[in-house]
């Protein structure tokens, strides 16, 4: 069917596109979404796509949903897609980490999660 | 998108039979941390710059007639807020024993407005309005002459606002369309002498949808790898019940699936299980290859003509 074959070229042409991008997703982070842990010094997220640092940001409360100051935010190296933060040094309890990108193809993606610090 | 309808028609005033026709465009998007991919079955309450080339879908209907579809759905955004849609359906019948017949249905335009976008609460309201356009498909596979126009009203929820209690249902979101086709006909000749009725039609879909990616990164990492960290299970129901001109019972489909949603493209397999008998008695399957135009082309094509 000739719709068969105009999809055999779309997907040709990302394949050879491949650094076709897209919204940010957030793959990974550090400390685990949703982990019990000891206490992080740095938070590490790791995005599908490279994000823009000017135009993103990261936010950090405690269970009583008081801030707690994040600093540093930075990639990792030149990875684009990981963004690293530092932490002060936290006590047990619950946290929730906000965050909001933008892809370096200009998509916004946002998103929050909670970790917990073990005693 | 974009088997938006399985509906029943009339082929030549006799056998009923299921056709996945092709309104417009069902599309993706994002309210705040929720992603609502494109459902096949269930238009959703997006606007997007988006390709689903092609659908294709196999069933039966209650008379043996085996049809396979094969669709093909553009939707593009005029404004961020604002789009416009066209499909349209090649259809092949297979009567038990007999000839196949095979031709286009009438081919649809769609727009939809977008009204509002709640981030936090992950909900989604919009309005739309669909046509098929009569006398541009073919006869002898069931497409009427005249045509159907259906304002439609969409929704979207994601869960992610749950207490932390019920933290593992934060991944389901439900999505739904509310429309009301009215055919430019109340009735016409059915070439035996006799007029067929054409009644005003409630048009319900809705789907159910369980996001692992979601789950991994709102929730709680549990581990999953590729390919199922992009996975969305989902389960859609496309419901329509005749209002008047003794139009009949309430037809439809129950299509559960599975989606894997990439960063520009999506894939998509459901099975296509009959209301009722008289929507069929055998199982039919769908599957999808859907290309975000707005993610492949982001500084071109896939921008709002206005205002992106």
């Amino acid at each position: 069917m000739r719709t068969h074959s105009f999809s055999a070229v779309l997907f040709s042409l990302l394949a050879l596109n491949g650094s076709a991008s897209a919204h940010a997703f957030l793959l990974k982070s550090e400390p685990a979404v949703g982990a019990r842990a000891a206490a992080p010094k740095t938070l590490r997220l790791e995005f599908s796509e490279g994000v823009e640092l000017r135009f993103s940001g990261v936010e950090v409360t405690n269970a009583s949903g008081m801030p707690i100051s994040v600093e540093h935010v930075r990639y990792s190296g030149n990875n684009r897609k990981v963004v690293l933060a530092d932490l002060p040094a936290l006590s047990p309890g619950s946290y929730r980490v906000k965050w909001h990108v933008v892809s370096v193809d200009t998509h916004r993606s946002e998103g929050d999660f909670t970790f917990a610090v073990a005693l | 998108m974009f088997c938006k309808r399985i509906r029943i028609s009339l082929l030549a005033g006799a056998a009923g039979i299921i056709t996945c026709t092709t309104t417009g465009a069902d599309a993706h998007g994002f309210a705040g941390a929720r992603f609502f991919p494109a459902t096949i079955a269930t238009d959703d309450p997006f606007v997007a710059d988006e390709l689903a080339l092609p659908t294709v879908a196999w069933f039966k209907d209650d008379g043996d007639i085996r049809t396979t579809t094969y669709s093909a759905d553009f939707a593009k955004r005029i404004t961020s807020n604002f789009g416009l849609e066209v499909g349209g359906t090649f259809v092949r019948l297979k009567p038990p024993g007999g000839p196949t017949v095979d031709g286009f249905d009438n081919f649809s335009l769609g727009a939809k407005y977008q009204i509002d976008v709640d981030a936090m609460h992950e909900t989604i309201f919009s309005i739309g309005v669909d046509a098929d356009l009569g006398g541009t498909g073919a006869g002898r596979i069931g497409a009427e002459h005249f045509s159907t126009i259906a304002p439609t009203f969409f929704f979207g929820k994601g869960f992610g606002d749950l207490a932390d209690r019920m933290s593992m249902l934060r991944p389901f979101a439900v999505t739904g369309a509310i429309g009301i086709v009215v055919p430019a006909e109340a009735r016409s000749p059915d070439g035996a002498g006799g007029f067929e009725e054409h009644p005003n039609t409630l048009e319900t879909g809705f789907a159910l949808e369980y996001s692992f990616p979601y789950l991994q990164s709102q929730v709680r990492n549990v581990g999953l790898a590729a390919p199922f960290d992009r996975m969305i299970l989902v389960a859609e129901l496309s419901l329509e019940t005749p209002l008047d001109r003794g139009g009949g019972k309430t037809t439809g489909t129950i299509n559960p699936g599975l989606l894997w949603a990439g960063q520009s493209v999506q894939l998509s397999a459901q099975a296509i299980i009959p209301w009722n008998r008289d929507a069929g008695h055998a199982v039919g399957f769908l599957v999808q290859l859907h290309f975000y135009i707005d993610d492949i082309f982001p500084t071109s094509l896939g921008r709002p003509l206005f205002g992106g």
